[in-house]
Formats: structure tokens, sequence, C-alpha cells
């Protein structure tokens, strides 16, 4: 969760976006592109997935 | 997206599967690919494509492609590879680096000058192929910016053909520009959303003058919508014009044109009958039960599709029939039923009967003497789907939706027909394979085969390539694959460069015989040896599989020694290079009288030939010729469209011109 895009090898813009792309398809959703720029680390994007996903029902 | 492939049963079974057999990976991992796969799914199959090494890969060809791009183009190259795979191409990839298509192309020491791409795809954006131009200007001064932008186009096309002497892809301009003005859009030259679409109109008129071929995104994104094609989000973060989710989509559309280009679309639709031309069982229902024609919607989906086969017939698809039913209930909805658009005639092949279809579609590919993986199978039971897809994997299967309505659609979608060239004789060749229908027929009421070619009065018309000719030539040396010696592919830049040369010798044969016209058949194209002028060398030989078994081949030759007799030239060499395919021309060459040379150098089962022209005993024929006051060889006139030709070709195309109109 504390793991940051610069502590990846290999890790770049185009790997990024590429995640980004497959995270995005996965969950049926859009995050915004300022959120993107702004993830600091997996935890941020996790949190953002969860806000943007609907309530499952039980 | 991708619609008409079936959806995958286990995914990531199957491709572990091939990932742990060493054994026909590449094979499994085609199978794979002729599924509906997302795009996450095409990543991971591309991952397990690059474990294969291309060489050891039978069945398998490798394509080198090069894309320059003034987008991020990175994400398309997993499906273009898939893509590729599922046409049994391997394609070798290399992206330029973004934004330096210019100077890839111009300097001879970039990456792009040591891969020697076949093909070259330029995949650019609007924003880099014209400048935004003030709201004001007039209409003559967009037309002169648009003037600009094509000419530098056009120096790129003619820098990949001259430098690579490759194909070149132009991507048409994906129309991402916003509307200023709405509706009135189209009357605003300077507006960018109408400027992007003259920029279009112009881009066809000058690839068609080129001969450069158009992959047309801004077409596919009217037909998906822009937003599934353009994703302002990813172009912000990444620079990728074509979204995600559209790669997929993309991928297929640019394998279908190289596909095309190496004589790999389909040729042959074949149709169920129940309930695919009409609604319900003829047997069950008769026919005043079946439900097709106009009146009610139902009965005119199905009408759609018959008036969509009869369009793909006139631009030169062969159509059959493959239906389980009794032969004479099936004719006679033909014959009798006032509502049936496609008639009896509209059919080169009709099977109808209770055997296995797999059996039928083998027995209708041989009959028409076409690969089996020409055919499209088109029936509404996903039983026989799943049969011909299990028996025959090489058949195209579409996966037809519940609702006829959209049958059509689907068909459409999936591009199997797609083309680089249309013809007259396209437009002529499903009636010709009807035409052999009835040679057929004339052959089983013949004592011998002696006087089957007698009886069917066959004359040759013959010359060198005339610059009219040269698209149908070079589609014909394309796509024929079993009469193929060599099965060296000519670009159209190269029978044109051949046409004017002196040096070369090529002839093109067309064959008439009294059931029609079968035209142009056959193409030869000899080189001179670079060490003696005597020698000849035949680098290509094709002959369209219609006309097989009707001695144009020993005609062919007659001509060939004729004709380059008077050319001074004492020998011919050639090589017989086998295929999975050419078979039947391993022994043409000792059959016309060439001794085998053997020679250490030759690998593969590569057989060489050669013939001293004083040795030829001409072969007999029931071959005519059209013509006697000319030669046809002519091969030291220039070629022009201009220049006046011997009555020969002229009178022909002149017949041929009066079919067109």
């Amino acid at each position: 969760m504390e793991t940051k895009r610069d502590e990846v090898p290999n890790w770049d813009s185009f790997a990024y976006v590429s995640f980004i792309v497959a995270v995005e398809m996965e969950f049926g959703m859009k995050f915004k592109v300022a959120d993107v720029e702004s993830f600091q680390n997996v935890g941020a994007i996790v949190q953002r997935i969860s806000a943007l996903l609907p309530t499952r029902s039980q | 997206m991708l619609d008409w492939l079936p959806i995958p049963q286990d995914f990531r079974g199957c491709l572990r599967q091939a990932l742990e057999s060493p054994a026909d990976r590449l094979g499994k991992l085609a199978a794979i690919s002729q599924h509906r796969l997302g795009f996450l799914e095409t990543i991971q199959l591309d991952r397990a494509i690059g474990t294969v090494c291309a060489e050891a890969a039978p069945g398998f060809s490798v394509v080198r492609l090069a894309i320059l791009a003034s987008a991020t183009v990175d994400h398309l190259v997993p499906p273009i590879r898939v893509s590729g795979l599922r046409r049994r191409l391997l394609i070798d990839v290399y992206v330029g680096p973004y934004g330096q298509y210019r100077q890839q192309l111009l300097d001879p020491e970039s990456p792009l000058h040591q891969l020697r791409p076949q093909i070259v795809l330029l995949s650019l954006t609007m924003r880099e192929a014209i400048a935004a131009v003030p709201l004001t200007t007039t209409a003559a001064e967009v037309e002169a910016a648009i003037s600009r932008s094509i000419d530098e186009l056009r120096m790129l096309w003619r820098k990949a053909r001259e430098t690579f002497h490759a194909t070149v892809i132009q991507q048409t301009f994906l129309n991402i520009a916003d509307p200023l003005f709405g509706s009135y859009e189209r009357l605003v030259a300077g507006a960018p959303a109408q400027l992007i679409a003259r920029l279009n109109d112009r881009l066809t008129q000058a690839a068609a003058e080129d001969g450069v071929l158009l992959l047309d995104v801004a077409r596919a994104s009217e037909r998906d919508g822009l937003d599934v094609w353009f994703d302002v989000a990813r172009w912000l973060q990444a620079k990728m014009e074509i979204a995600p989710q559209a790669a997929v989509v993309y991928g297929d559309l640019l394998v279908r044109v190289i596909a095309a280009q190496r004589g790999l679309s389909k040729k042959c639709l074949v149709l169920d009958l129940d309930n695919t031309l009409w609604s319900g069982v003829i047997g069950d229902d008769g026919p005043e039960g079946i439900i097709l024609g106009e009146g009610t919607g139902a009965g005119e989906a199905h009408l759609a599709l018959q008036r969509y086969a009869k369009q793909l017939r006139e631009r030169g698809v062969i159509l059959a029939i493959c239906s389980k039913n009794d032969p004479a209930a099936a004719e006679a909805v033909f014959r009798d039923h006032p509502e049936m658009l496609l008639k009896r005639s509209d059919f080169a092949a009709f099977v109808a009967n209770w055997e296995d279809k797999a059996v039928n579609l083998k027995r209708i590919a041989e009959q028409l003497n076409i690969g089996i993986d020409s055919l499209v199978f088109v029936d509404d039971n996903p039983t026989e789907r799943a049969r011909i897809r299990q028996a025959l994997p090489m058949v195209a299967v579409p996966e037809l939706p519940a609702d006829a309505a959209h049958y059509v659609r689907c068909i459409a979608d999936a591009g199997y027909f797609e083309s680089v060239a249309f013809t007259v004789d396209d437009s002529q060749r499903a009636a010709q394979y009807s035409a052999n229908a009835s040679r057929g027929a004339l052959l089983e009421s013949s004592q011998s085969m002696d006087d089957f070619l007698r009886g069917l009065e066959m004359s040759v018309i013959f010359g060198s390539f005339q610059t009219v000719d040269l698209t149908r030539v070079a589609q014909l040396i394309g796509k024929t694959n079993q009469f193929s010696t060599t099965t060296r592919r000519h670009s159209l830049e190269d029978v044109a460069r051949f046409a004017a040369d002196d040096r070369c010798l090529t002839l093109q044969f067309r064959l008439v015989d009294r059931f029609g016209d079968n035209g142009l058949v056959s193409v030869m194209i000899l080189f001179p040896d670079p060490q003696s002028t005597d020698l000849l060398e035949i680098d290509t030989w094709v002959m369209s599989c219609r006309v097989f078994g009707r001695q144009l081949e020993r005609e062919a030759m007659n001509i060939a020694v004729e004709t380059a007799r008077r050319m001074g030239v004492q020998a011919f060499r050639a090589d017989y290079i086998p295929t999975a395919k050419n078979g039947v021309v391993s022994e043409l060459y000792p059959a016309l009288g060439f001794t085998r040379v053997q020679e250490d150098a030759l690998r593969d089962g590569v057989t060489r030939w050669f013939l001293p022209l004083s040795d030829y005993v001409p072969q007999s024929t029931h071959i005519a010729r059209r013509s006697d006051q000319h030669d046809g060889s002519r091969h030291s006139e220039p070629v022009d469209a201009d220049s006046p030709r011997p009555s020969v070709g002229r009178c022909y195309r002149a017949d041929n011109g009066d079919q067109a109109r």
C-alpha cells in the first residue's frame, strides 16, 4: 500500500497509464485526470477506487 | 467490440495450458486469438506470443511493420500482434520514436532503415497534419492549406516506397475537433471540424492516386462513436489518440488491410437456409409458412441479408449454400418463392443434404477450387457453428446475434472481405464461378477431357502489362497461393517498375470461352540474368485456380518462348519454391520440358529448372489466340496510359468498359 511509483523497477509514465487503464477497465469506473496525477502510492489509488465504487449491497 | 467472435470459455485456463505445452504453442495461442478478447486479455495473450520463437512456426508468416506516429501507439501493438495471430501472421512491429516520423524516414542512419519494413503505417494526429486556420479563412485558402499538408504526406509516402519498397498505409484523421457552430459547421470552411473533414476527403483522393492504402479510423469512429475511439483523459495523460478500449478493433482493422494485401481475405460466403436466409423451416413450414420479404419486420430482416449477399456477389464474393435440407424443397424455394431476392444462379455451389456440414464445406471448397480457409460460414444454429469451429478452425464462422435484424451488421463488422482494390474483373468474378458450374456440367456430358476442352472454344488474349492492367496484375500476384511458382509478392509499385523496364518480359493472359470471359487469369514476370543477356529467369508465374486444367499453362509457355525468342533470348531458368499450398505446380516445369539443375545452394525443397529455347517443342492445346496481327510482347513500349495501344488490348478493354457501364 505504501509502494510509490519510483520504487518499482522499469516504471515509467506509459506503464503508469497502462496500469490506470487496467484498473478502470477492471472496476468499470473512471478517475479524474487530476486524481491520476496526484496519487502518491498504491494506498491512495485503493482509497479512490473505494470512494468511486457504488456501495456493495449485502 | 469484436462482436463477431465467440466469447472465450476460460481464457486464463486456455492460456495457461498453451504456455505449459511446448508443442504447437503458437497453434494453441492462435486458437485463443479467435475469441472476443478485451484489451487486458489481449495484452496477456500478446505476452504469451512473445515466448514463441518466430522461426519455429510452420504455417505462420512473418510481416515487418513500422509504425510512424505523432501520438502514443505502444498500447496498440499487442492488439496488432494478436489480430495478426488470428490470421496466422506474426507481425514484427517497430514503433518509431514519438513524433519523429520525418526524421525516421529521411535519415538513412535511423533504426527504421535497419529494419527494412514491408509495411509502413503513418498514424498521424490532425494537429500534426494541419495547423488551425482563422475562422474567416476563405474556402480557397483552406484548400490551399490542405494542399500543402497533402503534399508533405505524399513526400513521406514516396520516401517510404523508394527507400523500402514498402506498402504504405495512411491512417485517416480522427476528427476530434469539438464543434463551434453545430449543424452549420459544414458551411464554415475554416472551422476545425470542417477542416479535418476536407483533409480526409483530399487524403482519400491523394491515396487513391498514389496507390497508398488507407486505415480508415475516421469511418470506424463514426461506426462506434467518437467516445469509444477518443478518450480525452488518455490524450492528456499519455498522448494516446486512439483510446485503449478501441485498441482491439484498431488492431483488427489494420491487420485486415495487411491480410488483404497478402491475399488472405475471405473469398466465399457460405449461407445456411432455414432461419438464416428466411425465418422458419422449409421442410416443416412449407413455402407458405416461411417468413420472408416485404411487409413484416422479421421478413425484411432476412431480405436485408439476401440483399447484402447479393451486393457482396457484385463485389466479387462467391456465394454458396450449405444446408441440412431436402435438396428438392430447398431448390423449390429459389424457384418458386416470390419474395426470394437471391436466385439459384447467384450461387456457385449449392449443397443441401443431411450430411455433416464440415464434410459439405470441404466439398464446396473443392468444387470451387479455393482454399477451405477462404470460406465464411453463416449459420444461425450455434451447434453447427461450434461443429465447424472445432472441425475446421480455418473457416471463419461469425457469431450471429440472436436477432436476425442484426445479421448483416455482424457480417459487415467482421470485415472478412476486406479489399485493397476493386476492378471490373472483381465485379464479374462471382458470375465466372457460376459459369464454372456450367462448365462442370459440360464436362459431365463430354465423352473425354479432350472433347470437353475442344467444346469450350477457348481463346487467349495476351500482352505485356499495360497501365490499366497493373492493379489487377498486382492483385492476382498478391492473392494467388496455389498456381504460384515462387509466391513472391510484388506490390503495385514493383509491378509498375517491371512493366516500364525494357529488360523485363512481362506477360498477362486472359482466357475467354463459350461460357464467358474469365478475365485476367495468369501473369508471368521474367527478369534478365545479371550475368547473361541470353538468359531470362521466370521470377513469378501465377494463374487463377478458376482456369486450372484448361491447358492455359501450356499455351502461356508457348507464348513466352516465342516472345523471348524474338527478344534474342536463348534460355529460361525457373525456380519452384514450395509452400503449404502450391503443390499443384511442383511438377509444372518438367511437364513443360524443363530439365532440373542441381545446385547445392538451393534449400528448403526449392528446385531449379532450365530450358534452352532451341529445344522447346511447342505444347499442343485447344486454346486459340484471339489476335494474329500483334505478337503480344510489346515489351519495349513505354507504359503510358495516353500512348496508343495496339488493338489487341484496346479492343478487349473497350468490351470491358461497355460492360462496366
